[in-house]
C-alpha cells in the first residue's frame, strides 16, 4: 500500500435539509489512481467539491499529507498541490494560449512550493510544446477547438505542478476516439509526473482503464471501496450502479 | 473574437510608452495654445482621465463595479485641501499623504464591503458607503460643512533645498500634466504586470482562478485599495487647481463620472476611460450656452454609446480596424 497522500474523514455535507454527503470517508495513496462513480445525485459532484476546498464539510475532516485542510479555501489547497479540472474545460477565453499559461504559471511562481528552476518564460516553452499549441500561442483561448481548449486546461493545471490532480468527469461530451486519447494522456501524465489521481467518471472503460481503486457513491454514502476487480464483483454495487453484463470484465 | 487589449506583449508597452509620452508633450504645449479658461478645462481633463483610469482597473481589469469612487476622490481632495491650506504642506508630501487616505478608506471600506458582498450588492454597498462620506463631509465644521473649504492655495514644490512656486503662471498646470503622466504610466504598469493578468483572469472566470491559486478575494481587496489611492492623488489635484472643495465631490453624481468615460471610450480598452474624458470634457463644453439641453446632449449620447456602441468607442474603432485588415486567428497587439 502506497503513502497516504489524501484522508478524508466522515464527510458531512447539507444543502438546506437535503443530506448530500453522509459520513463518506477516504483514502488517495500516493501515486494512486482513484475514481468515484455513482448514480446521478449519488453526492460525487459535492464530494468532489469539498475535497477540493470549493465547499467547506459541515462536519468531518479532510487531511493531506498529514495536515488538517479542512477550513482551508480552494487557493490554499492549490498552493499545497492541488490541481483541478472541470467537466465542462474552463480557460480564460479572451486571453491568449500564452496568456492563460502566464496567469497559471505566475500564480505558481508566488506559492510557497515554487521551485528555483526553469525560468517562466522556459516553462511557457515546454508547456506549449507539451500540448502541441506553440503555432497557437497568441490565438485567443475562446477561439480553440474544444479539444485544445481541454489541452490547454490540462497544460495550466499541470504548470502549477500539482501533487493530486482532481478531474471532474474528464471525458464527458467526448467521442471515443477523444476518450481513449484522454487515457492515454492521463496515464502518461500519471506515469512521468508521479501524479495522484481523483477522478469522478460515467464511462465505465475510462473507469476501470485507470482506476487502481474505485469508490462507489450511492445517496450519499460510500457503499463499496476497493480494487476494479473487487468492484466489478461486488453485488451490491452491480445492483445499484453496474448491472449484471459483462462489458467490462 | 479578440483578446482584451489589456495584455501587453513588448509592442504594445512600447506602444503605450510612447503614447503616453505624446499625450504628455502634447499636455505640455497647452498653455501656448489656449486661453486661460481652456486651460482650465484640459488641466480637469487631465484629473478626471487619471480618476476614470482608476475606475476601470477596477471595472475593466477586475471585474469589479464600485458606484462609490468618487468618495475617494473627495477625500484625496479634502486631505489635500486640509494640509495645503490648513497646514501650508508643500505638494508632494499632501499627493502622498491625499493617496494614503484614499488607499486606507478604500482598504478599510473594501475589507467590510467585498467579504460581505458581490456584484451588484458590493455596488450598492459602495454607494451607501459614499452617501456616508458625503454626509460626514458636509456635516463636519472643520471640512467647512456644505460650504467646503474655499480660497485654497496653490502649494509650493520642494525638493531638498530647492523650492518652486506653483501659483505662479501655469506652473500647477504643468504639474498636472506630470503627476498625471506618472499616474497613468503605473495604472498602466499594474494593468500589464503579473498581478494584471491575474485580475483579468478573476475578471473572466474568478472560480478557475481559484483552482490556479490565486487568491481571489484578497486580489480584489488590493486592486480596490490602489484604486481608492490613485483616485484619491487624482482628487488631490482637483483642491489647489479649482481652489475649492465642496461635499459635491463625494456626491454618488460624481461618481459616476468615471462609468461613463468608461463606457464611452470602451471598458475593454486601457486608454477608453481617457478618451470618454476627452470627449464627455469637449461635448461639456460645446454644449455649455445650451441651458438645459446640455445634459440632454449627454444623456443622448450615452443613451447611443450603451444600446448602439457597447464597446465604446474603441470598440468601434477596433472593429472598424480589424474589417479593414486580413481575417486572422492571431490577435494584432494594439496600445
Amino acid at each position: 500500500m502506497s503513502e497516504i497522500l489524501l484522508d478524508a474523514r466522515q464527510l458531512e455535507k447539507s444543502y438546506g435539509r437535503i443530506t448530500v454527503l453522509r459520513g463518506v470517508s477516504l483514502t488517495i495513496g500516493e501515486g494512486e489512481s482513484h475514481v468515484v462513480i455513482g448514480p446521478n445525485g449519488a453526492g460525487k459532484t459535492t464530494l468532489f467539491k469539498v475535497l477540493t476546498g470549493e465547499l467547506l464539510a459541515d462536519q468531518g475532516q479532510v487531511h493531506f499529507r498529514g495536515e488538517d485542510i479542512s477550513a482551508l479555501p480552494a487557493h490554499q489547497r492549490v498552493q499545497r498541490g492541488f490541481g483541478r479540472t472541470f467537466q465542462v474545460a474552463r480557460v480564460f477565453g479572451k486571453l491568449t494560449v500564452q496568456d492563460n499559461l502566464h496567469v497559471a504559471l505566475e500564480a505558481h511562481a508566488r506559492s510557497p512550493r515554487a521551485g528555483t528552476g526553469m525560468r517562466i518564460s522556459e516553462r511557457l516553452q515546454a508547456l506549449l510544446s507539451d500540448i502541441g499549441l506553440s503555432a497557437h500561442r497568441n490565438a485567443v483561448a475562446g477561439s480553440l477547438a474544444y479539444g485544445d481548449r481541454k489541452r490547454l486546461e490540462m497544460a495550466m493545471v499541470l504548470a502549477l505542478e500539482p501533487v493530486a490532480l482532481f478531474l471532474d468527469e474528464p471525458t464527458a461530451g467526448m467521442s471515443t476516439a477523444e476518450r481513449h486519447a484522454t487515457v492515454q494522456l492521463l496515464r502518461h501524465i500519471k506515469k512521468t509526473r508521479g501524479l495522484s489521481l481523483l477522478m469522478t467518471e460515467h464511462d465505465m472503460d475510462v473507469v476501470f482503464g485507470l482506476a487502481d481503486r474505485i469508490s462507489v457513491l450511492h445517496y450519499g454514502q460510500l457503499i463499496a471501496s476497493g480494487s476494479p476487480e473487487a468492484i466489478r464483483n461486488d453485488q451490491r454495487v452491480k445492483d445499484i450502479y453496474l448491472g449484471d453484463g459483462d462489458a467490462h470484465a | 473574437m479578440h483578446a482584451s487589449l489589456f495584455v501587453g506583449s513588448h509592442l504594445r508597452r512600447d506602444l503605450a510608452i510612447l503614447l503616453t509620452l505624446a499625450l504628455a508633450l502634447a499636455g505640455l504645449l497647452v498653455p501656448h495654445l489656449l486661453n486661460r479658461g481652456l486651460i482650465f478645462i484640459v488641466g480637469m481633463v487631465w484629473i478626471n482621465a487619471v480618476f476614470g483610469l482608476s475606475f476601470n482597473l477596477l471595472f475593466g481589469t477586475s471585474g469589479v463595479l464600485s458606484f462609490g469612487q468618487a468618495m475617494f476622490y473627495a477625500a484625496g481632495a479634502y486631505a489635500a485641501a486640509v494640509f495645503t491650506q490648513q497646514l501650508g504642506w508643500p505638494l508632494l508630501p499632501s499627493l502622498l499623504i491625499a493617496a494614503v487616505t484614499g488607499g486606507v478608506l478604500a482598504m478599510c471600506i473594501g475589507f467590510v464591503a467585498l467579504r460581505r458582498s458581490e456584484g451588484v450588492y458590493f455596488s450598492i454597498l459602495t454607494l451607501a458607503f459614499a452617501e456616508l462620506v458625503h454626509l460626514l463631509v458636509a456635516n463636519t465644521s472643520f471640512l467647512g460643512k456644505n460650504d467646503g473649504l474655499s480660497a485654497l492655495p496653490r502649494p509650493r514644490l520642494s525638493v531638498g533645498a530647492w523650492e518652486l512656486d506653483l501659483s505662479q503662471g501655469d506652473m500647477f498646470y504643468y504639474c498636472i500634466v506630470v503627476v498625471s503622466v506618472v499616474l497613468i504610466a503605473l495604472l498602466r504598469w499594474v494593468t500589464g504586470s503579473g498581478f494584471g493578468r491575474a485580475l483579468q483572469a478573476i475578471r473572466q472566470d474568478p472560480e478557475r482562478a481559484e483552482f490556479l491559486g490565486i487568491p481571489v478575494q484578497r486580489y480584489r481587496w488590493m486592486v480596490f485599495t490602489l484604486a481608492g489611492a490613485t483616485t484619491a492623488a487624482a482628487g488631490s489635484l482637483v483642491a489647489p487647481w479649482a481652489q475649492i472643495v465642496t461635499p459635491e465631490l463625494a456626491h454618488w453624481s460624481n461618481s459616476t463620472n468615471p462609468i461613463l468615460y468608461t463606457l464611452l471610450g470602451g471598458s475593454a480598452y486601457f486608454w477608453g476611460p481617457v478618451l470618454g474624458a476627452v470627449t464627455l470634457s469637449a461635448v461639456f463644453y460645446a454644449t455649455r450656452t445650451l441651458v438645459g439641453l446640455s445634459d440632454l446632449v449627454t444623456g443622448m449620447l450615452l443613451l447611443l454609446v450603451v444600446l448602439a456602441l457597447p464597446g465604446g468607442m474603441l470598440g468601434v474603432l477596433s472593429r472598424w480596424t480589424r474589417r479593414d485588415s486580413p481575417r486572422n486567428e492571431t490577435q494584432e497587439p494594439k496600445p
